[in-house]
């Protein structure tokens, strides 16, 4: 850039006119900080200010932006505190639907609870496909993947080779009913004794004897632990009317029975599965108890092994995942598997959860929401969390189960059943779904403290960037007036100074 | 004693009052003209023998003050420096941005980070995974925005140093033609006046451009060299300055006093031997516009181009670069760590921090890994070494027992390098000795694929991935090579998001070749996030940002700032030094047109004082003539 060139004589000229660029620039100067409000125009002109504003700046924009995760993340969380909820409220109404004693006979086999246990499924599976825009919530890591199949698929499976929960159960009910209904039990009579034993090949279904009882002395107990538990009746002599035999049995799901059987005078008759009718020999006692015992496991099994069985296969069928296949009884030939139950083979099962399960990282930790610093809230959730996973089992068992009116066994089995549905909806010392609440509820708390937080720091921060940035309007109005009056003053003095020459007064 | 003589004194009165009016007038008529020295008449009475002799022009005295003349120029080179580079920063300001716009450095990787901090929470939306590719995009956009905006000025001074350099040598030429008369004139001393204007409005001239300084030869020729004591006049023989502009300034365009090798013009001063002399390798212009100029083109441009290249190249490094922690290596007392060196490519560095126990004080290796001597002696001579961080270029292509042997060569005692096996390197400190503490030791290699293989569980996932590119090589992987050239040297005039992020946003998530990443896994976005907000990183001295000494550590996200900071600070203070020169300037200008200036007021005083003067004289011949009228009557 080429300088002015310099002429002494026009010095004085030289300097008015510097002077006058000077206060022009600072009255632009002025009038852009009262256009635009800011002090400077360029971090140069900032001064050493310049760091504060570009510290709080930035600052801000971090705060900004842990405000705008808090806020997407809090929407996520009402919406699944209010999944968590009304799933809460399901179980705990499907637990009272499952009133004991409420059995009703209906046409077509099913009574109101199940119905509406099969509507809370159904409904159980839209909440847990809860999306917040596009984002399945209850599906770990996979927020692009819809959790949960859909009911159909679930009940009844595809119909082309992957099975539904329903099959499951019924598959798991033969293998556990075994053949003729015994609970793969054997009952024999030899002589005067009645041996009560597990199947030859101790199959890992049905029943297991606990122990047998008799309150008269005329009948023996004898209660062998095995393992396999075995049992005997043995008939020394005829019981009296009234007397009692007990046969206690444990049950896959962790239940237990207790068949009772009371002797009956030979005119009087009742349903085999209550009692036997005293013969007139030990050995026609023993024949008589042996008939017993086997209507009674049989009434056992079609009652409460089926609502055990339906249990266990349900939660088998809910525990399944794309890496980790449902076990299934080895078969077909269900009644006579021995082989415990297996994975299956992929396929061949409906998943009903497509979602992230990787067990190495908890259902919290599949969202992670960093809300400051280093403050990091765990918000992720997954459908298959045992609490969900047991609301499920739940409602599928009560679902799926057959009360018709045709079958004697119906009302004794809708017990067992509404037992088992009832005990699954407590949830126990396991997890329940108020406690997935609970821990989504400490999240939000943390984030809501945190944007909080967020809140007046950057308060405090955007005070102390509009202090460094910021233009005062009250001083730059002063400044511009007393900059007009300055430059005013000058633009006088100058022009009645140039006036003021010799040259003007020479004749 | 008669009336004859009166008459002649008169006369002379007269001839002395025109000669007197001639000079006002020119004083006058010039009061306008640039180099104008006021002029008087110096009137002094021609003595006749021993008796009082009639009035005459003894000259005409240039009202020249030259120890203020002397700071003129001074002041004016001084002026020319200052002005030309806060001019020219100040362009480079624009450059920047305002504090509050949204496209300036600092709000675009505010907006970067922001994105990624959306990203992290909810990593399989895509909008969220698009507001990080156009986030990083225009990140990347307004770092080759600001390296061209920095090498356009950069060009313009290179234009500008060619025009100053023709203007200096028409100078000179006039210089040279005008010093020709005035030792043709100088036997009349009286005629000189204007071509000595002529000479100082030229040397006034060419001081905004350089500094100078002159020395007076006495018998009117003189010489004119610069402070530094480079000839530019000699007698009556001009310098002729030659320079030849490079047509075009790119980042990787520096000066190199090879011309070879120069990317840059060379400003040289032909000796009139047939030899020449490099002004720029001998710093030989210290003010003025060309020394701005020069500056500007040289140093500060380029140290705001390698802020830029460091910011640059530590983004693409910091999202692309595995962070290998040695394992703890323990040889009889001496203990340090095991790092394995397979994999790293041309540019990736080892890094061996230890502490020195004499001192206390925590120091680092660089261990730069290169394929060629040549990029061993390039890696030397980059200038990224400093006192807490030497930068040492290691030839792997010859060898682990060579690689062995260089870094216990740049180690030096206290420290035992050993290859126990493979491609592994273990440095292990002097134990008993104790004047050596290895902290740790970690390898870089660059990650080149968005989903490569991964190890095996438990060993952690390779989240690494080269988000941004260099679009000047093939492959576009940044390593920071020296392999034929410095790749960090204009990588923010390259730098880009990789192509593949772009058309496939799911890169952002997915990082294995060998199994699916959940769409909403935060480990990549988390990575990312963490590099550039949180991970300390150092940072070359050549940046000039927290200091010449020691290298600079924090995080990308600080650097940014600091460098926005750094460059404020840079311009401010030259556009204050520009402020206060001015001053300077127009106080020395203001002492030198008191002395030296036309002054109306005063020349029209004279001009009545000459008036008088005139009638007074022409009284005087009016008078004799009466007398001698008188005289002839008797």
């Amino acid at each position: 850039m080429a300088m002015d060139p310099f002429v002494p004589g026009y010095g004085a000229a030289r300097r008015n006119g510097a002077t006058f660029l000077q206060m022009r620039s600072q009255l632009d100067d002025l009038q852009r900080q009262l256009a635009t409000g800011k002090k400077a125009a360029s971090f140069a002109d900032l001064g050493v200010e310049r760091r504060i504003s570009l510290d709080t700046r930035s600052k801000l924009g971090t705060l900004d932006g842990w405000t705008k995760s808090i806020d997407q993340g809090d929407l996520r969380i009402r919406f699944m505190n209010q999944t968590i909820e009304s799933l809460a409220k399901s179980t705990s109404e499907g637990k009272g639907d499952a009133r004991p004693g409420a059995y009703v006979q209906s046409a077509g086999g099913e009574v109101a609870g199940q119905i509406l246990a099969r509507d809370r499924l159904s409904a159980a599976i839209d909440r847990l496909n809860v999306d917040v825009g596009g984002r399945y919530l209850f599906s770990g890591r996979t927020h692009d993947v819809k959790p949960v199949e859909n009911f159909n698929l679930i009940m009844d499976g595809d119909g082309a080779g992957r099975a539904g929960v329903r099959q499951l159960i019924s598959e798991r009910q033969q293998a556990d009913a075994g053949v003729g209904d015994l609970g793969r039990l054997t009952s024999t009579v030899a002589g005067a004794s009645v041996n009560i034993a597990r199947e030859v090949a101790d199959p890992p279904y049905g029943y297991t004897v606990r122990g047998v009882t008799s309150s008269t002395t005329n009948v023996s107990a004898t209660f062998t632990a095995g393992p396999p538990a075995s049992a005997s009746f043995t008939v020394a002599a005829n019981p009296n009317a009234g007397d009692k035999i007990t046969l206690a049995l444990n049950l896959p799901d962790g239940t237990t029975e207790t068949i009772e059987l009371e002797a009956r005078a030979a005119s009087s008759t009742g349903p085999a599965e209550t009692g036997f009718t005293i013969g007139a020999t030990t050995a026609a006692t023993a024949a008589n108890i042996g008939a017993s015992v086997t209507a009674a496991l049989q009434k056992e099994t079609r009652t409460s092994l089926g609502a055990a069985s339906a249990t266990i296969a349900a939660r088998d069928f809910f525990n399944g995942s794309a890496g980790n296949q449902p076990l299934r009884v080895p078969g077909p030939g269900f009644t006579t598997a021995t082989a415990p139950p297996a994975a299956g083979l992929p396929g061949t099962t409906v998943i009903w959860y497509k979602g992230d399960d990787n067990a190495a990282i908890s259902a919290r930790n599949t969202a992670t929401l960093q809300v400051d610093d280093a403050q990091v809230v765990a918000t992720g959730a997954r459908a298959n969390e045992q609490a969900f996973r047991e609301s499920l089992v739940g409602f599928a068992v009560f679902a799926t189960a057959s009360f018709t009116s045709a079958d004697p066994n119906s009302r004794d089995r809708y017990e067992a059943v509404t037992d088992r549905v009832r005990t699954t909806l407590s949830f126990g010392t396991t997890q329940k779904p108020q406690d997935i609440a609970v821990e989504i509820a400490t999240a939000q708390v943390a984030m809501a403290s945190a944007k909080e937080r967020h809140k007046i720091t950057g308060n405090f921060l955007e005070t102390a960037r509009a202090g460094v940035e910021d233009a005062n309007e009250e001083e730059v109005i002063t400044s511009l007036q007393a900059l007009q009056t300055r430059l005013q003053a000058t633009y006088q003095t100058t022009a009645i100074l140039s006036r003021l020459t010799l040259t003007n007064y020479l004749g | 004693m008669g009336l004859g003589s009166v008459m002649t004194n008169a006369l002379s009165g007269l001839r002395v009052t025109q000669s007197g009016l001639d000079v006002v007038s020119q004083n006058i008529s010039n009061a306008d003209s640039a180099g104008y020295i006021r002029r008087t008449a110096n009137v002094a009475e021609q003595p006749i023998g021993e008796q009082a002799g009639f009035a005459r022009v003894a000259g005409v005295q240039r009202m020249l003050d030259k120890v203020v003349q002397k700071q003129l120029w001074s002041e004016t080179s001084g002026s020319g420096y200052t002005a030309t580079k806060a001019n020219m920063l100040g362009a480079l300001d624009q450059v920047y941005g305002p504090p509050d716009s949204f496209s300036s450095l600092g709000s675009v990787m505010s907006k970067f980070t922001n994105s990624l901090q959306q990203m992290k929470s909810d990593p399989a939306n895509y909008a969220l995974r698009t507001g990080v590719v156009a986030a990083g995009q225009e990140m990347a956009g307004r770092l080759r925005s600001l390296s061209g905006g920095i090498q356009d000025l950069r060009g313009q001074a290179e234009e500008a140093i060619s025009a100053a350099v023709n203007d200096v040598n028409r100078i000179l030429t006039q210089i040279q033609a005008n010093d020709g008369k005035i030792l043709d004139a100088n036997g009349s001393q009286t005629s000189s006046p204007a071509l000595l204007d002529e000479r100082d409005r030229l040397l006034t001239q060419l001081a905004s451009y350089m500094d100078i300084r002159t020395s007076d030869n006495g018998n009117g020729s003189f010489n004119i060299f610069t402070t530094s004591g480079v000839t530019l006049f000699a007698g009556s023989n001009a310098t002729k300055l030659s320079f030849d502009p490079a047509a075009s300034v790119g980042a990787d365009q520096l000066y190199n006093p090879d011309p070879a090798l120069s990317g840059v013009g060379i400003l040289r001063a032909e000796t009139g031997f047939g030899g020449s002399v490099d002004l720029l390798a001998n710093n030989s212009i210290r003010s003025g516009e060309l020394a701005a100029l020069i500056e500007l083109r040289d140093k500060t441009l380029v140290t705001a181009q390698n802020q830029l290249d460091e910011l640059a190249a530590n983004m693409a490094s910091a999202l692309s670069d595995r962070e290998l922690n040695g394992t703890a290596a323990v040889v009889g007392a001496a203990t340090g760590f095991d790092v394995d060196t397979a994999g790293l490519l041309a540019g990736n560095q080892i890094t061996l921090d230890y502490t020195d126990s004499t001192t206390g004080q925590a120091a680092r290796f660089t261990f730069v890994t290169a394929n060629s001597a040549a990029a061993v002696t390039a890696i030397a001579n980059s200038g990224l070494s400093s006192g807490d961080n030497r930068v040492v270029g290691i030839d792997f292509s010859l060898g682990m027992a060579s690689v062995v042997t260089q870094i216990q060569a740049a180690v030096g005692a206290g420290f035992t390098v050993s290859n126990p096996a493979g491609s592994t390197l273990r440095i292990v400190d002097d134990g008993a000795g104790n004047t050596r503490d290895v902290n740790a030791l970690v390898a870089r290699p660059t990650v080149t694929t968005a989903t490569g293989p991964q190890p095996a569980p438990p060993a952690a996932p390779i989240t690494e991935f080269p988000f941004f590119i260099d679009t000047g090589v093939s492959g576009g992987i940044y390593t920071g090579s020296f392999e034929g050239k410095m790749q960090m040297r204009g990588l923010s005039a390259r730098i880009d998001v990789n192509k593949d992020v772009v058309s496939n946003r799911a890169l952002l998530v997915q990082y294995s070749s060998s199994s699916t990443i959940p769409q909403g896994e935060q480990t990549r976005p988390d990575m990312m996030y963490q590099r550039l907000t949180s991970q300390v990183r150092v940072f070359s001295t050549q940046t000039g940002v927290g200091g010449t000494a020691t290298s600079y550590r924090a995080s990308i996200q600080d650097f940014g700032k600091r460098l926005i900071e750094t460059q404020g600070s840079t311009i401010q203070s030259a556009a204050s030094l520009n402020e206060g020169q001015q001053i300077a300037l127009k106080a020395v200008e203001a002492r030198f047109t008191e002395k030296s200036g036309v002054n109306i007021d005063q020349e029209m005083s004279s001009l009545v004082e000459l008036q008088n003067a005139y009638a007074a004289n022409a009284r005087v011949i009016s008078a004799v003539r009466e007398m001698m009228d008188l005289l002839l009557r008797l």
